[in-house]
């Protein structure tokens, strides 16, 4: 009846507010009454329903009616909204927080709220605030609310604990999602996750055909264990596994506990009002057809999901027995001789005052997979590797990674043992509060790296014939193989073992040997570099003896692309790669266009997958699913990890390199590093270039220029040579670390043509395209001013070409 | 010598073969078929004013076209015969006419702030193609590119002020910027 009496009052609400167009202002007496009637839907926690009225309101007008309404008007990007405004969208926020779903809805209102400067924010938003930011991967901002909560309350608040433990995760989270260990994962939809329901514990056969798993439909079920095939790699609908009626007669709970030593049968707990125990099932199709009891008489009550350990006598379980260290701790047991278990003996190396659960050994590989929600995760349940070695001593443990590893629970991680997939559970994308179940491929380590690129000399840099020697910097040994680039295309390719430092010493008939150090990361899949060296001659500019080498690196990762057809060809591909470090000696006639030209063109989608484009672009806002949009604008895009532009009178002292019997004059090294720029930037503020004039114009009247530096752009060419990123990049770096400077982006023309105001225009628009640049790297735009003008430049002497010109000019404001 | 030789060449396109086949078999979209799609479906998230509501659907480009013909055969993927969509290019200010959306791709910010005021108060979905402050200078949508961060951002006031009403499951993926604008 008093549901009825609400949803009547809906309609009525509804149906009223719908007379009204959005631009007009509701009868505030309406508006009042409608207002506290959301309130008592709150109260009552039927958020839903507080939703729709709530929705209503923040679409029309406000009028005021609050108590010290007038006292409480903000001002908030240029307009002025008053507290009804603000409180509406603060409900809305925490009906978002309250109701099952996806708590980052809130997120825009709680910061509308907060940037509204509302006095009256409670505290504890700023503990809702850091946990939505942290769901959304926004550490930094999920940190700046976690330390402002914890500024705000004494250790003795109920949440203090929390929060700091989640400050601590979102430091954790920030270094693990560095590296996307893990990228083919695939959601089990369809078949197997239900969108509503919650779907957890799984365990899978020895052959990865059968799936067992728990699902929680909200009814009150003895029990909730699901089970379903695999059919040429597609899961079969899941059933209900049904238990003959006379086990279930006593039961209070059916739930998982593991499988049996060869993964063949499934282990189930039964709890009674008595005990708990474990026994052991023989399932065919979607029943139950055998069940026997387990001599696994160690485990009770408090016990979780087990795992056999090396061999048959050994137990891995976790359990929230009184003798663990805190929570759910995992233990060890052993079978003696006469059959009998010894007494289980606590792991304390990977156990912690947090939950330790569902521990899987992987007899593979000796490790041990567990789930944990200690200090070194990302916030929930993260899954962890510990390695085992033949003393039985377990090692430290490792988190596996993003993104196995999500800032929601990852459990139940299971290996099928004769496949190369493995399967757990994680948080739904659009609902933190369930469950789906995935799986997610695990990529054998292909510890080799594929150096590749185009060399070139010259201006305008054409290809030319290269003789490249590579040096083990650890080892101080010349690989036993050197590369000739073609000279017809200047194409090279070199295989590197990764992790290690090596110097490449380029030489080549009239041009200065070139040494450049490159570090290789230490990946696992296998990768391909690709490089472009081009080499200008020394005597080019003034006879200055300038060098300008342009290394140009993208790193692009096969394991992001892998496909099925991929699988059976990886090992080939290793073994030839091994083959080609080991026995080929020149590279001279062989080139390939092919590999470096796929780098340079995105691939397209075949015009038919559109459908699934949309549809899928569609379920990502439908779902709210912030994560899914990002992978797939970052996807579109090749990431550049490699990028580094020298310019600078290096040349002015010759290094020489001895290599067994052979003696190279060489430029000083250059190091091909991921954190160069910080090097470069002390080169750009510390130089002897430092210019220091006065500047015409306003507040930098007499201003000191710091730095300067020319760019130059084609006439008809409105795109930025890639030569000038870094250089922009160590500038936006420069600012960054330097409050007390100033950028002018000042564009110069010419003035060759009779149309001034065109001209102009132009040049304005050349200025415009490095400051976009700038702004896109988030530079600190408001210290950024453009100028243009039109006078013949002395920048234009050294081009034979009409140029425009663009110059970043760099004031020190310091005095 | 020569057959060791021809051995490991033939090795070697082997091996560039493989790469080349697992590559053009990679599902991946470029960033223009993103766009696109992600604007045919605002279009599903946002309601025009009932005035506007029974009208062809009017879809303008200013500044570089980034979509070339993705976008007909999206729409054709989408709706199979879209004859209630009208596309359209305007090249210079003055042909832009009342279109539903106007998608704007332009690195000339006096352009822009030209077009955002014509547009002021009409009921038009403006969306920027990675404009600085685009959306708080009045326009409604902006695609942007920050590292792990929303891929767009949306001005919920000016759309408010203009009469749209977007669904809050497009604001809850979207950076929302509230500012009058012009």
């Amino acid at each position: 009846m008093a549901k009825l009496k609400i949803q009547i009052s809906f309609i009525i609400a509804l149906s009223f507010l719908s007379q009204f167009s959005i631009a007009q202002q509701l009868d505030k007496r309406i508006y009042e009454k409608t207002f506290y009637k959301s309130l008592d839907l709150i109260y009552e926690e039927n958020y839903d329903s507080a939703l729709v009225i709530l929705y209503s309101l923040d679409s029309i007008s406000a009028p005021q009616f609050l108590k010290n309404s007038e006292e409480y008007q903000f001002y908030l990007d240029s307009q002025f909204i008053n507290l009804e405004q603000v409180y509406v969208k603060y409900l809305i926020a925490v009906c978002h927080l309250e109701k099952s779903g996806n708590p980052q809805t809130a997120l825009p209102y709680i910061e509308y709220v907060i940037e509204s400067g509302y006095s009256n924010t409670p505290t504890i938003i700023y503990k809702d605030l850091g946990r939505l930011y942290h769901l959304d991967y926004q550490f930094d901002k999920a940190i700046y609310y976690f330390n402002k909560y914890l500024e705000n309350v004494n250790q003795k608040d109920e949440f203090y604990l929390y929060v700091k433990h989640m400050n601590n995760a979102c430091l954790n989270a920030k270094e693990i999602i560095k590296d996307t260990v893990y990228k083919e994962i695939q959601d089990l939809r369809g078949n197997i996750n239900n969108p509503k329901l919650d779907e957890d514990q799984l365990v899978i056969n020895n052959d990865g055909s059968i799936l067992y798993f728990e699902r929680d439909s909200g009814k009150n079920q003895i029990s909730k264990i699901m089970v379903s095939y695999r059919n040429f790699d597609i899961w079969t609908k899941s059933k209900p596994l049904i238990f003959p009626s006379s086990f279930l007669l006593n039961a209070k709970s059916i739930r998982i506990c593991g499988m049996d030593y060869n993964q063949a049968n499934l282990l189930v707990y039964k709890e009674t009002e008595l005990d708990t125990k474990a026994f052991k099932c023989r399932v065919s199709a979607d029943k139950v057809i055998e069940i026997q009891p387990t001599n696994l008489d160690f485990l009770g009550n408090n016990d979780g999901r087990i795992c056999y350990g090396k061999n048959e006598k050994e137990v891995y379980f976790s359990s929230a027995r009184s003798s663990g260290i805190g929570g759910y701790d995992i233990y060890r047991v052993s079978q003696k001789i006469n059959g009998r278990w010894n007494k289980p003996e606590i792991l304390e190396l990977i156990n912690s005052t947090f939950d330790e659960v569902d521990p899987f050994y992987n007899r593979i590989n000796s490790t041990l997979y567990f789930s944990s929600s200690s200090y070194t995760s990302m916030g929930g349940f993260d899954i962890f590797t510990a390695i085992i070695n033949k003393k039985n001593k377990i090692g430290n443990p490792q988190n596996i990674g993003f993104a196995i590893n999500s800032v929601g629970n990852n459990r139940s991680f299971y290996i099928p043992i004769s496949t190369n997939t493995a399967y757990y559970s994680s948080n739904q994308p659009s609902n933190i509060r369930l469950h789906d179940l995935f799986r997610v491929k695990l990529n054998k380590s292909i510890p080799l790296t594929l150096l590749n690129g185009t060399f070139l000399a010259g201006d305008p840099a054409i290809p030319v014939k290269m003789k490249l020697t590579v040096v083990d910097i650890e080892t101080k040994s010349k690989l036993k193989y050197s590369f000739t680039s073609n000279n017809q295309k200047g194409k090279y390719y070199i295989v590197f073992e990764p992790g290690k430092i090596y110097d490449l010493i380029f030489e080549s008939e009239n041009y200065r040997a070139q040494r450049i150090t490159v570090e290789i990361p230490q990946q696992e899949y296998f990768y391909q570099i690709f490089q472009t060296i081009s080499l200008i001659p020394i005597d080019k500019v003034n006879n200055d003896a300038v060098n300008e080498l342009i290394v140009k690196n993208d790193f692009y990762d096969l394991g992001t692309i892998a496909q099925d057809s991929l699988k059976q060809y990886k090992n080939d591909l290793v073994n030839l790669f091994s083959n080609v470090v080991e026995k080929i000696d020149s590279f001279e006639n062989f080139a390939d266009e092919n590999l470096t030209a796929s780098t340079e063109t995105p691939e397209q989608a075949p015009e038919n997958n559109f459908e699934d484009l949309l549809d899928l672009i569609e379920s990502t806002i439908n779902n709210q699913d912030t994560a899914t949009i990002n992978q797939l604008f970052e996807n579109s895009e090749k990431s550049e990890v490699y990028s580094i532009t020298y310019n600078s009178h290096i040349s002015e002292h010759n290094h020489f390199i001895i290599i067994g019997n052979d003696t190279i004059k060489t430029s000083p090294p250059l190091r091909a590093y991921h954190n160069i720029a910080s090097e470069r930037i002390s080169k750009l503020i510390g130089s002897n270039d430092m210019i220091a004039h006065s500047y015409e114009q306003g507040s930098l009247l007499n201003a000191k220029i710091a730095f300067q530096y020319e760019m130059v752009f084609k006439l008809d060419n409105y795109k930025m040579l890639p030569k000038y990123f870094p250089v922009l990049n160590d500038i936006v770096e420069l600012l960054d670390k330097n409050p007390y400077l100033q950028i002018v982006i000042e564009g110069i023309s010419e003035n060759k043509t009779a149309d001034k105001a065109k001209e102009l225009h132009y040049t304005k628009q050349k200025a415009q395209i490095v400051y976009e640049y700038l702004y896109n790297q988030n530079c600190r735009c408001k210290d950024i001013l453009i100028h243009t003008s039109l006078q013949p430049s002395e920048l234009s002497e050294n081009y034979t070409e009409n140029h425009y010109f663009v110059l970043i000019k760099i004031f020190d404001l310091s005095n | 010598m020569i057959l060791k030789k021809i051995k490991y060449s033939i090795s070697i396109i082997l091996a560039l073969l493989l790469f080349n086949s697992q590559r053009v078999s990679a599902q991946k979209y470029t960033e223009s078929q993103l766009k696109a799609g992600y604007i045919i479906n605002f279009t599903k998230f946002v309601k025009w004013p009932d005035s506007l509501a029974n009208q062809n659907f009017v879809f303008g480009i200013y500044g570089d076209d980034i979509f070339g013909d993705v976008f007909q055969k999206m729409l054709e993927a989408r709706y199979k015969s879209p004859n209630n969509w009208i596309l359209t290019e305007y090249n210079s200010i003055k042909e832009i006419e009342y279109c539903h959306v106007l998608f704007i791709n332009s690195n000339n910010q006096d352009e822009i702030n030209e077009i955002l005021k014509l547009l002021s108060g009409k009921p038009v979905l403006t969306i920027g193609n990675n404009i600085p402050y685009f959306c708080q200078r009045g326009g409604i949508i902006n695609f942007i590119s920050e590292p792990n961060g929303k891929k767009f951002e949306i001005n919920y006031i000016s759309a408010k002020n203009k009469g749209f009403i977007i669904d809050s499951r497009l604001l809850a993926v979207a950076k929302l910027i509230s500012a009058s604008g012009y």
